[in-house]
């Protein structure tokens, strides 16, 4: 059955081929304010706005000052800086308020083993960051002069706990999964 | 590494779009995925994200990202590290907001596909000569190798996607874009080597039962 998910991500896509296939500035800024309008009704703006300035300032500062730096030495046409500009932000943009309002999960519920591939793997993802974060945490807390030999030590800790943990949560996750009839292998 | 959207032409992400189906139906189709590899593809997902984001410390006080892409093929094998690390790249792309939606393709054959190969092969190759300079050399190339594919599809760009003259994505060319990622990448690649050799080297020790029954 088509959901509005499935809708909504097809016309996410569709939008992302047309935004990079058309290379008018006029018309990426009227996508760029319809897409303010969506976000603003639904109470998103500001942090939509906040999120993809911080996701792409960086890469797009590094390009537009290297494209103006090469001006120095031959013709560039300053339009560009615009469009490739205006048409980052606008697609990053976009795909943050596709992320606000679809479900993936269930856009990829075509398929019984992809949906469990992706929920589990973007479930351990973020057991597994945030343990990481605590172990990092924890290090710098520890180490007054971090140095490299302290940093390997730590590290190879670090990772032992991590392929451990990548062992035995498979097993632990791939049992329950069984016991709970999902494959009939 | 990664490419964020709106660098690259519609004409290049929808044929390497097109590749990735690709290469992932063939990589499904040749693994019967059952109950214990799914889950196990999904913590290995976890653990290629863990890996990516070790930071390395670097002379002046900065610090660069470890790709891990070598440790995890050569410690399980380069169609695992492919899936594992492809799943990353979708979960960044379209969970997290992260590395975009249309370079995914360029992505996943980037650093998943030719990260992954070119460190398997790399090892096996070099293994016979000098194992401790095989494992250095795999997590060089699996560094370099992806950034030279990827300084190949940005270098295109000008030549693919342009109009009267004028660039309408990435405007730099190839000499350039080769150049800029080529040199940080190499030097960063000797870190990811030496990781590789002592990180390989631990935990095959360690977990010998695990990494030497497969």
């Amino acid at each position: 059955m088509i959901h509005k998910d499935h809708l909504l991500f097809g016309l996410y896509i569709v939008m992302l081929v047309v935004l990079t296939s058309v290379h008018r500035p006029l018309f990426i800024t009227a996508a760029l304010l319809l897409l303010c309008a969506v976000a603003a009704y639904t109470d998103l703006l500001t942090l939509l706005l906040k999120r993809t300035f911080k996701s792409i300032w960086a890469a797009l500062a590094v390009i537009s000052l290297s494209y103006l730096a090469m001006g120095l030495f031959k013709p560039i046409d300053p339009a560009f800086l615009l469009l490739l500009n205006l048409r980052v932000f606008t697609l990053t943009m976009m795909t943050f308020l596709m992320l606000e309002h679809v479900n993936l999960f269930r856009v990829l519920s075509f398929s019984k083993k992809l949906t469990s591939l992706v929920t589990l793997s973007f479930s351990q993802i973020h057991i597994f960051r945030r343990t990481f974060v605590e172990f990092q945490l924890g290090y710098a807390s520890r180490t007054a002069r971090p140095g490299w030999r302290s940093y390997l030590k730590a590290l190879r800790a670090t990772l032992v706990y991590f392929v451990n943990k990548t062992l035995h949560t498979s097993q632990e996750i791939s049992l329950g999964m069984k016991s709970r009839g999902f494959f009939h292998d | 590494m990664h490419i964020p959207d709106g660098f690259i032409s519609p004409t290049t992400y929808l044929p390497l779009w097109g590749v990735t189906g690709l290469l992932w139906y063939r990589a499904f189709k040749k693994s019967t995925v059952e109950s214990e590899q799914i889950s196990f593809l999904a913590t290995l997902s976890a653990l290629s994200f863990v890996l990516m984001m070790i930071a390395v410390p670097l002379p002046g006080g900065t610090s660069a990202h470890l790709s891990g892409v070598a440790l995890i093929a050569l410690l399980f094998s380069p169609a695992l590290a492919f899936g594992a690390i492809s799943m990353v790249i979708v979960i960044e792309a379209l969970f997290f907001g992260e590395g975009g939606v249309t370079t995914m393709g360029v992505n996943v054959i980037a650093i998943a596909f030719l990260g992954s190969y070119s460190a398997y092969y790399t090892h096996r190759f070099l293994a016979r000569f000098n194992e401790t300079f095989a494992l250095f050399a795999a997590g060089w190339m699996g560094m370099v190798i992806p950034s030279l594919f990827v300084a190949f599809i940005l270098g295109i760009q000008p030549i693919i996607a342009s109009m009267e003259g004028k660039p309408l994505f990435f405007p730099f060319d190839l000499h350039t874009t080769t150049l800029a990622l080529l040199i940080p990448h190499a030097l960063l690649g000797i870190a990811e080597g030496i990781l590789t050799v002592v990180l390989y080297r631990f935990l095959t020790k360690n977990f010998k039962r695990v990494f030497h029954d497969t």
